[in-house]
């Protein structure tokens, strides 16, 4: 079914939108999920979590993309039970990646965050794509240097190597505009 | 993990990066599954003019139309005149002067074009890759080697739309369409284009005789009854963009997704005779359509919310019914299906909520999905026998259909194909049928009337949600039950399960209030979760020898059950499997189970010696074959008075949780340990006896983990009552 035709749904509140979302994204959705949490069955919560925060976000909210709009919701309620989770266990790349943020951006609080994020999205801009695909895969879909390497048809070390340059020029691009660590 | 907000600050990273940097592999998760019907929509345009026949006249009507040619990067002018290849079409056109036709049709055509000469031969040819291979296409070899394949027009570029060259090899029947870059951006002088000569405005009427012939030029013509003020057309207009498909007929070629309805709102439209198609008449004021009896099919979404349209008279010979023909026709009444159609695409009646029809046509073979959806004024009940797939909601919310019948012939239904047909008594299913698909009897809260065929080898989730059964036998070839198939089924009384393995899914029964005979699968080994969930009306249950598990919940809220036979097999009750099951009374298991045992309806765990689980009529024996109280073991039953004997060292947390009834117990000197909250909601509980000295009962709360609510009791001890303040009072003081 058409992402259109699922949004209709949503909007006359018919309840098999979650069913065609589920039917379409239901993977989509884990997998996104899974690379965060690694666990089957909080990623599983989580998906069904997102689905009732879609039901619940549409109306009003009209997504332009139904994926990324899903995505955003399933990876942030990924996050959150990330951080819940006290025991079990932790993923080696969100960790790294934390490490590495914390290294150029500082930390966000309510205040902040709205102004560091339009930054972030003005920094992106001017980056290459290459070097804002790296950013955007590891910082957001949370995948490993060697998977996004992979995928780009580079070297680990390219990658790696890139990631480090993005970085740099993220603090600094960030430390001119008041947002020194 | 706190910092995690670190990275919750990168979900609002820009929509567009986060596409172009989307990973294939999660890209690859994504089902192309697009419903028909949104897919053809996408594949509109190309399929537009698919057929073999297709071409278009572009000629004459000064720069306009060249410049729609030669901007739009695609005309070689020279290889226009290739009506001659069509004679069928030229008979159709030009019925009386097909001889002639030829030269007139060079005439224009050969007329170069002023911007042409700058136009590279490279733009128009054929580039495999460049666009999507049309899907109808002959699959052949590509004219890579050696042969020149012939370059034609398909459809000029429009106001809307992008040009199209199809590229047809004569040698080896190669085919490919070759999209132009873009669509021309047409002036429009008072709400009507000057190239196409369409106009936003709105007619009272309009009758589209769309051919004609002027000097030499064909041009469209529509005759526009009541033209508006200060137009100066003198009721005629004349397209000068018109095409013909074999698979359309007549459209003007500025129609892209718009439909000439859409343009014109005409409330009357006749088509003349000779056409085989129709397509795109509908808007909200057409009232009254006369169709040609030569019409063959009607087409995407010809009729499509038409809400004023009252009735059709469809032409005998009228052979398909494409995918949204009548969609929201709320007004539609009137309507036979001729006996000579023989498909039906989706969702081309959905929400016809005032169609009355009685009957398909036997010639029938194709129906498409959701074709009859909403449609609460149809009375069909049977469904051809050509027919053999009833495609996902069908027949979803026909709330007027009495009863129905399906031929052996058919040998799938999707789901919820009969999804809230509130009024459908009976349904004789087919013979053949492999599966009951979810939601597909959902909500038809009047069926009675069912018998699952014995070819039946799987019920999907929901498939008999909320409907008025009564009885129901489940035939051996069933394989399993999904989740919820029989939930919330107000009448639903007895059910027989006559195969000995039939898997049951969670949920199954839940909430069925009048079910009170159930016989499970001979041979099943687990009760699923919340499977009897708010069966107010079950008494009685006797759980297959081969369970060995109970899940959660099982029973929640059965609320009159007040006996359970519990099977010899059983290893893994859950704790909260009988929640709430304040009539329960009587337990009982045939003989010695492998891992427990019922005794004075108790059901006690040989190994650990623990009282599991007891009903309120429980004893617990005091011969030492039990020694601990289980987790939960008497949970929510109405017990009121309750004697632990001696010999029984450890009470689990909550072991009387909730016992609301419970107002005195009296426990063993022996105990050594006790569970927190072991009275936690036993808001009636007045007095606790224990058969020992206070000094040892504090001794005994103070080494285990006690909570507050334990020990804001009064305790009856040998020696005195004990106050939560650990004062002692004597006895008889």
């Amino acid at each position: 079914m058409h992402d259109d035709r699922i949004i209709e749904l949503y909007f006359a509140r018919d309840e098999q939108a979650i069913r065609h979302t589920a039917d379409k994204y239901g993977a989509y959705c884990t997998a996104v999920s899974m690379n965060i949490l690694h666990s089957e069955p909080d990623a599983e919560e989580c998906v069904n979590d997102t689905y009732l925060k879609t039901w619940n976000s549409i109306p009003p909210t009209r997504p332009s993309s139904l994926r990324l709009f899903l995505a955003a919701i399933v990876r942030n309620l990924s996050l959150n039970r990330l951080r819940d989770r006290r025991a079990g266990k932790r993923n080696p790349v969100i960790e790294v990646s934390l490490e590495e943020l914390s290294e150029c951006i500082p930390a966000p609080n309510d205040q902040n965050e709205g102004e560091l994020a339009s930054l972030i999205n003005e920094f992106l801009g001017t980056c290459s794509k290459t070097d804002r695909i790296i950013f955007v895969q590891r910082y957001f879909y949370s995948l490993s240097d060697e998977a996004i390497a992979e995928g780009l048809g580079l070297t680990r070390n390219a990658v790696s190597l890139r990631l480090s340059r993005t970085r740099k020029r993220l603090r600094v691009y960030l430390e001119e505009r008041g947002y020194a660590i | 993990m706190n910092e995690v907000r670190m990275l919750t600050l990168m979900g609002h990273i820009r929509e567009e990066y986060l596409a172009e940097a989307e990973p294939d592999f999660l890209k690859a998760l994504i089902p192309d599954r697009d419903s028909a019907a949104t897919a053809a929509k996408r594949r509109l345009p190309r399929r537009l003019l698919a057929a073999a026949a297709s071409v278009l006249l572009t000629l004459g009507v000064g720069f306009g139309t060249l410049t729609a040619l030669t901007r739009s990067g695609v005309i070689p002018m020279d290889s226009l005149p290739f009506l001659d290849r069509f004679p069928a079409l030229q008979a159709i056109l030009w019925p009386d002067e097909t001889q002639n036709e030829e030269e007139t049709e060079r005439e224009p055509a050969s007329e170069p074009p002023p911007e042409s000469d700058t136009l590279p031969d490279a733009e128009t040819q054929a580039q495999p890759g460049m666009q999507e291979t049309e899907e109808e296409s002959a699959p052949g070899p590509s004219c890579a080697d050696g042969h020149t394949p012939r370059v034609l027009l398909d459809r000029a570029a429009t106001c809307y739309a992008v040009s199209r060259l199809r590229t047809v090899c004569e040698v080896c029947g190669y085919e490919e369409n070759v999209y132009g870059e873009e669509r021309l951006h047409h002036t429009f002088s008072d709400g009507f284009c000057t190239v196409c000569g369409l106009t936003e405005g709105a007619f009272e009427s309009v009758i589209a005789e769309y051919m004609t012939e002027v000097d030499g030029v064909v041009m469209g013509k529509v005759n526009i009854v009541n033209p508006p003020e200060g137009w100066e057309v003198g009721g005629e207009i004349l397209f000068p963009n018109v095409c013909f498909t074999e698979e359309y007929g007549l459209i003007p070629a500025c129609y892209v997704s718009e439909s000439i309805g859409f343009r014109f709102k005409p409330s009357r439209v006749v088509v003349p005779e000779g056409y085989i198609n129709v397509y795109a008449l509908g808007n909200e004021n057409l009232e009254e359509v006369v169709l040609p009896s030569t019409l063959r099919s009607i087409n995407w979404g010809c009729f499509e919310d038409c809400t004023a349209l009252r009735s059709v008279t469809l032409p005998e010979g009228l052979t398909t019914i494409v995918q949204y023909a009548f969609k929201g026709c709320t007004a539609l009444t009137d309507l036979r299906i001729p006996d000579s159609v023989t498909e039906i695409g989706a969702f081309a009646f959905e929400g016809c909520t005032n169609l009355t029809l009685d009957a398909l046509p036997a010639s029938l073979t194709v129906l498409g999905e959701a074709a009859f959806k909403e449609c609460a004024s149809i009375t069909v009940s049977a469904i051809p026998a050509g027919v053999t797939e009833i495609p996902r909601d069908t027949f979803r919310q026909c709330t007027s259909i009495p009863s129905m019948t399906i031929p052996d012939t058919v040998i799938s239904i999707s789901d919820a194909a009969f999804y809230g047909c509130s009024s459908m008594v009976s349904i004789r299913l087919s013979a053949n049928l492999s599966e009951l698909s979810a939601s597909i009897l959902a909500n038809c809260s009047s069926l009675t009337e069912l018998e699952i065929p014995p070819s039946v080898l799987h019920i999907r989730d929901f498939a008999l949600a909320r409907t008025g059964l009564t009885d129901i036998r489940i035939p051996a070839s069933v394989l399993d039950l999904g989740m919820w198939v029989f939930q919330h089924s107000p009448a639903l009384h007895r059910v027989v399960f006559e195969g000995a393995d039939t898997v049951i899914g969670n949920r199954c029964f839940l909430d069925c209030p009048s079910l009170e005979t159930v016989e499970l699968p001979l041979h099943m080994t687990a009760i699923s979760g919340n499977l009897f969930e708010k069966c107010t009306g079950l008494r009685e249950i006797r759980i297959p020898n081969d369970v060995r598990k109970i899940d959660g919940q099982a029973f929640l809220d059965c609320t009159a059950l007040e006996t359970v036979q519990f099977p010899t097999a059983l290893r893994e009750l859950h704790r909260q499997a009988f929640e709430n099951c304040t009539s329960l009374k009587k337990l009982t298991m045939n003989g010695t189970g492998e891992a427990y045992l019922v005794r004075d309806n108790g059901l006690i765990h040989l190994s650990t010696k623990t009282l599991t689980f007891a009903t309120a009529e429980a004893l617990i024996p005091a011969d030492g074959s039990v020694t601990a109280i289980g987790q939960y073991a008497f949970y929510g039953q109405p017990v009121c008075e309750l004697t632990i004997p001696e010999g029984v060292t450890l009470i689990n947390r909550e072991a009387f949780g909730d016992c609301r009834r419970l107002t005195e117990i009296h426990l063993p000197s022996t105990l050594t340990t006790v569970g927190k909250w072991m009275f936690l909601g036993c808001n009636a509980l007045e007095r606790v006896y224990y058969n020992g000295t206070s000094s040892q009962w504090q001794k005994l709360v103070l080494s285990t983990d006690v909570d507050k609510d334990t020990l804001r009791y009064d305790v009856v001890c040998t020696d005195g009552v004990l106050h939560p303040d650990y004062t002692v009072t004597p006895l008889g003081q």
